[in-house]
């Protein structure tokens, strides 16, 4: 192995000061060492196009990518929730209705408002036969109130006088309270007759002066039974043939327990506060109607509208091949978004286009090239180059079609077509000063790229790709979805081999993905 | 033959001693033969490489090759020798394949102009290593390949797949850059008077 260049003097003594130089063993050289030895580190010998420069995945990516599958699952999973069983009425006791119809309708409506305010006692109302009283009044609510508020007791009354109602218990202090609501609401107002007048007041007298305080006790009311009665309960003659409360105030001789019949009650949002400090009269007539309007209109059939196109977003982890051969070796995982449409075409058949995007991080391909970049007569001047590659940015529009399992199966099939736009995130800096070559003996020098080529940020890698996309998916509730699938690029992004791969580089990778919907599809 | 125990090998143990603890895959002898020629092979791999971490990382691969064929060595040679050529074919392995080189450019090159400067001879270790790993790596091969272990051009476009005067044409361009960086590290007579 000797050869016949004599080198200089200088370079002699550095070659004979390299190759007798030692290095100094450094202490954990060895635990690196045992670390190949165990197998941890693999000694590269598949000949990848980067072997030894590939870094590692990060693992705060990988986290990320996991933590955003997880968390917009949850968050997903959490808000189709509330979505879908979100009670139909929310209607806050202490909220009065500031827009329902139907409670506003008695302010305007009514003919004779005093006379709604008296009407509230049983009493005025048969002293006072020629009232006229508004069916839709809100005196009107006052006497189903008296039937409806539960378990007030009456002191000064002999201990048979309170009575029990199995749905719903009333006694003459509920009278009082439900007096003082309907004074409530018709306050300002002028009275019709001096005889109505009169009436209330004495009533008032009575009720105030023998119920000293109301504490009523919680309890479901029906809306919908209290405006059923109302018919009934401002009927005076009615007052007279039924159970009574204001006969028990007037006569103690009544029974002591009185047995309502029970009517149909169904269940509503009518719940009196939970507290025994709160009164019937925080509960204004007006809600009780408009609970029961709303409870109506939740039984009332309402016309099924059926999209057949849904949206949402998706997110999710990919792992990525580097390259198709280095499977093992080159696996990166991290995070993709994206929204995609859907187009129901068929029963259990959609169609589907998303746009998705995703850095595919962890190449670090270089290349070190020398172009001429100027001339003159002989001499060239050369400039060398280093192109770096450490990321690409991938925009994919995969355009899928699911098909269910089976009939009405949570389970879908996945199939489509992707593809992509890719943006390189590459580096392209001078590598050394320029340098001149003379030419006078031989100026077959014919470069392959010429210099205004080179400052093209997409060298070395392709632009454009088209793939193969397969899965499958799972839906578990209507607004929220998993997916599989895999993606395989049919293109060799890193063209030309211009960072001296001769490995196909291409754009694959297994995704998991999230998607919920905004907007689903009828199924 | 006896397989020696654990006590048997000792840092001062022969190469022999070694080789037979390496050969029945004894940790404590292969660390002690890796201790040993780490110094003399690291310096081959750091030649080529563009770091410390690179070239132990090389060197590793290497030993791996060392520890499973040491069955091969027959002996003939100095031990040193023939594991410095596992280093050197692992090291040429890796940097055939991250170096590019032209291979459009088969041109004639100027006539070789040695490096002759006497700074280089001034130059710590460290900085030598530093200056050549400076030197764009496809340069750097061909240089150290001629100049230091001595090849031929030929030898050198056959063991890298090049050509012959791609060959001559990184040498040619791995000596302008040292003269250049040597150029820069020679003192400023000018400054030194202005000081």
């Amino acid at each position: 192995m000797t050869s016949p260049y004599q080198p200089s003097n200088d370079e002699a003594k550095l070659r004979e000061r390299l190759l007798s130089h030692e290095f100094e063993y450094r202490p954990d050289a060895w635990k690196a060492m045992e670390r190949h030895l165990d197998g941890s580190v693999l000694p590269d010998q598949k000949g990848h196009a980067m072997p030894d420069t590939t870094p590692s995945p990060r693992p705060t990516l990988q986290v990320l990518s996991v933590g955003i599958v997880l968390i917009v699952s949850l968050l997903a999973y959490l808000y189709s929730q509330q979505k879908d069983h979100t009670p139909n009425v929310e209607i806050p006791h202490a909220t009065p209705a500031p827009t329902s119809p139907v409670a506003q309708q008695p302010a305007s409506n009514v003919e004779m408002p005093s006379a709604a305010t008296t009407a509230t006692s049983s009493v005025a109302q048969q002293s006072a036969s020629n009232v006229e009283i508004p069916h839709a009044t809100p005196a009107a609510t006052s006497p189903v109130a008296h039937k409806s508020a539960p378990n007030v007791e009456m002191p000064h009354m002999a201990p048979n006088a309170s009575r029990t109602l199995p749905q719903q218990n009333i006694t003459a202090s509920e009278k009082a309270n439900n007096s003082s609501t309907a004074n409530t609401l018709g306050t300002g107002l002028e009275p019709s007759t001096m005889v109505r007048q009169q009436a209330e007041s004495d009533i008032s007298t009575i009720l105030q002066n023998s119920v000293p305080s109301l504490n009523i006790e919680p309890s479901p009311v029906s809306a919908l039974d209290l405006i059923d009665n109302q018919d009934k309960d401002l009927n005076p003659n009615n007052y007279n043939e039924e159970n009574n409360s204001d006969q028990l105030i007037n006569t103690t001789t009544a029974p002591a327990t009185t047995t309502i019949p029970t009517k149909k009650i169904i269940p509503t949002l009518a719940f009196l506060p939970n507290s025994s400090n709160y009164s019937v009269s925080s509960v204004t007539p007006r809600d009780l109607i408009r609970l029961g309007e709303l409870q109506i209109a939740d039984h009332a059939a309402m016309p099924q509208y059926k999209p057949n196109w849904g949206w949402g977003i998706a997110s999710g982890a990919q792992w990525t091949f580097l390259d198709f051969d280095g499977f093992a070796n080159q696996v990166l995982i991290r995070p993709h978004v994206g929204i995609f449409a859907e187009y129901k075409k068929k029963a259990g058949q959609s169609l589907r286009a998303e746009l998705q995007y995703k850095k595919v991080t962890g190449y670090n391909l270089t290349s070190f090239k020398s172009y001429i970049t100027g001339r003159n007569l002989n001499v060239i001047q050369i400039s060398n180059f280093r192109y770096n590659l450490p990321a690409i940015h991938v925009f994919q529009m995969p355009i899928t079609w699911q098909k269910e399992v089976f009939r009405q199966s949570k389970w879908s099939w996945i199939g489509g077509v992707r593809p992509a736009l890719i943006r390189p995130v590459s580096t392209v800096s001078l590598a050394s000063q320029l340098e001149f070559f003379d030419l006078s003996n031989s100026n077959d020098i014919s470069p392959a790229t010429s210099y205004s080529s080179i400052q093209n940020g997409n060298k070395g890698i392709r632009s454009f790709d088209i793939g193969l996309v397969a899965g499958l998916a799972y839906q578990p509730i209507r607004r929220l979805a998993i997916e599989l699938r895999y993606n395989q690029g049919l293109l060799d992004i890193s063209r030309d081999d211009f960072f001296n791969t001769s490995l196909d580089q291409t754009n694959s990778d297994v995704q998991l993905s999230v998607r919920y919907y905004f907007n689903t599809v009828t199924p | 033959m006896a397989q020696p125990t654990s006590v048997s090998y000792q840092p001062n143990s022969s190469d022999e001693v070694l080789l037979s603890g390496c050969l029945a895959q004894h940790r404590l002898a292969q660390e002690y033969l890796y201790r040993r020629y780490y110094g003399r092979l690291m310096g081959i791999a750091m030649r080529y490489c563009n770091g410390r971490d690179e070239a132990e990382d090389i060197l590793n691969t290497a030993f791996v090759k060392i520890f499973e064929a040491v069955g091969q060595y027959q002996g003939t040679g100095a031990l040193g020798g023939w594991m410095a050529r596992i280093v050197f074919n692992t090291t040429i392995d890796f940097v055939r394949k991250r170096a590019s080189y032209r291979r459009l450019h088969d041109h004639n090159t100027p006539a070789d102009q040695p490096i002759e400067n006497p700074a280089l001879q001034n130059l710590a270790i460290e900085e030598l290593y530093e200056l050549i790993q400076q030197v764009p790596a496809a340069s750097r091969t061909v240089f150290n390949l001629y100049v230091i272990e001595g090849y031929k051009h030929h030898e050198i476009a056959t063991m890298l797949g090049i050509d012959e005067g791609t060959s001559k044409w990184h040498l040619s361009k791995a000596r302008g850059i040292l003269q250049k960086l040597l150029k820069e590290r020679e003192p400023n007579p000018s400054k030194i008077i202005a000081a």
